[in-house]
């Protein structure tokens, strides 16, 4: 039974939405409106839920005092930290939020993907080798588009850019539009078997 | 003469390292000011804006977080600048929780350089939960899941939405984006609302998003460090992509220089292998 109300709730709910698409009605678009909003409310709760389960899981590890429970701390009292000043305390331009925001977070989020550069340059050192006829094209395809994306390339051979965009508008395009078509079809049958009922795992079974 | 082979094919990960460092470090304190030309892909997003009539609303999404922030925040920039250079009405929101006060911060330094009044030329929504269901709601009124902006202040009586009360009134948006949020605004803000477009992106996501400036959904694309330094250049205002790009320059051919010697490594072996097969 209680699936079944799920099942319902969730049928006519995308009926709605589906029709409200073709429908060029006002009440259709209030009707459509009036679920986007629910979902909109149901998302914030979700970040209080998810805000909630950190804190309890990372003072878990700390009380149970389990490996790396150190970084669970220094977790654990960051979160509180920051949402009590961005919660009580001044939020302004001039706050301490936005000070900690600005010259702790901005940098530190910024380092962690910077890092990516390296790894990037170890990796292709190690992975980019002529072993067979694909691995070679990749390796040209890939020298050509890194040259052919910077300005020193364009300086140091003119034709790197042209060849760099050929690469990107011709094969490597032809790949993504298969990739797009691909999963925007098993998008429109997974929503279908979805709204048939055909589809239960969203139900948790 | 084997042994410089094998250490080419076995360099140590910090060489890699320190070598990587010092090709970005060193065109940063000592600029090359290599020559940038513009693509027809940035630039098709500054005529765009050119061409807007005066009382064209511009909305710019900021869909990124701070680790993007090398890459994104300079498009950002330029594309906020060129908007208020030209006076056009402008919107911000976005659709990641810690973004608000990067908008904040380039809204406030732009609206003071340009002497544009809040809440009539330009607003920072700051950020809602929502995504592609944000949007539709978007498409009948700003206020109703924006009830107050970022600052605080009531958005029901800011001259900006009685003159645009909903995303369909927009004339043209900008989704600066290191995630898939590109994908839904091309998807129901401009197949269902009908607004143009064009979206900032993360290099990553360049060969993503070529398949829509081909089919006309997106007008043109920033990608990457060099496409916000493109659009710099475009506005004749250089900033940090412009000087970033030196940088990246020198990055690209330490790392196709890795690449090279990683082959010359094998030169032996492939020397080896032809002469057996000679043999047989």
């Amino acid at each position: 039974m209680r699936d079944l109300i799920a099942f319902i709730i969730c049928g006519i709910s995308g009926i709605i939405i589906l029709a409200a698409f073709f429908i060029n009605s006002s009440g259709a678009v209030a009707v459509q409106d009036g679920l986007d909003n629910w979902i909109i409310i149901i998302g914030g709760f979700g970040f209080l839920m998810g805000g909630l389960s950190v804190l309890l899981n990372h003072l878990g590890r700390v009380s149970s005092r389990s490996e790396g429970w150190q970084y669970s701390a220094v977790l654990v009292v960051f979160l509180i930290v920051m949402a009590t000043l961005g919660i009580f305390f001044d939020y302004g331009p001039n706050g301490t939020f936005q000070w900690l925001f600005k010259n702790v977070q901005n940098p530190m989020q910024a380092t962690m993907f910077a890092f990516l550069a390296f790894y990037v340059a170890s990796a292709s050192y190690r992975a980019f080798r002529v072993k067979n006829v694909m691995a070679t094209l990749l390796l040209v395809s890939a020298v050509i588009v890194m040259i052919g994306s910077v300005p020193v390339g364009e300086s140091m051979w003119a034709k790197s850019t042209v060849i760099s965009q050929w690469i990107l508008n011709v094969p490597s395009l032809a790949a993504q539009r298969a990739l797009l078509i691909g999963s925007a079809l098993g998008l429109v049958a997974t929503g279908l078997k979805t709204l048939l009922g055909i589809e239960r795992s969203w139900l948790g079974r | 003469m084997q042994k410089l082979f094998d250490k080419l094919g076995t360099l140590p990960r910090w060489f890699i390292y320190l070598m990587l460092s010092l090709g970005v470090s060193v065109p940063l304190i000592w600029p090359l000011n290599l020559p940038l030309s513009v693509s027809s892909n940035s630039k098709a997003i500054y005529d765009k804006i050119e061409s807007l009539p005066d009382s064209s609303a511009v909305l710019i999404c900021f869909d990124f977080d701070p680790t993007s922030i090398p890459e994104c925040q300079p498009m950002a920039i330029a594309l906020c600048r060129h908007v208020m250079k030209r006076g056009l009405p402008l919107i911000v929101y976005t659709n990641y929780p810690p973004t608000p006060p990067i908008a904040d911060r380039i809204l406030t330094e732009l609206g003071k350089e340009y002497n544009r009044k809040y809440g009539t030329d330009y607003v920072n929504l700051g950020f809602k939960t929502g995504n592609d269901v944000l949007l539709l709601t978007l498409g009948s009124s700003w206020t109703a899941p924006f009830p107050q902006d970022h600052r605080g202040f009531n958005t029901d009586t800011m001259t900006i939405f009685k003159r645009y009360p909903n995303y369909k009134k927009l004339s043209f948006m900008v989704d600066i984006a290191h995630g898939a949020t590109v994908d839904f605004f091309i998807n129901i803000g401009h197949s269902q609302f009908g607004v143009p477009m064009a979206c900032g992106v993360t290099a990553v996501s360049i060969p993503q998003y070529k398949a829509y400036i081909q089919s006309g959904q997106l007008v043109g694309m920033l990608g990457g460090l060099k496409g916000a330094a493109e659009y710099e250049k475009l506005v004749g205002a250089p900033g940090k992509a412009t000087i970033g790009m030196d940088a990246q320059s020198m990055a690209h051919l330490v790392i196709v220089g890795f690449v090279l010697l990683g082959n010359i490594a094998l030169i032996p072996k492939w020397w080896s292998r032809w002469r057996q097969k000679g043999n047989r």
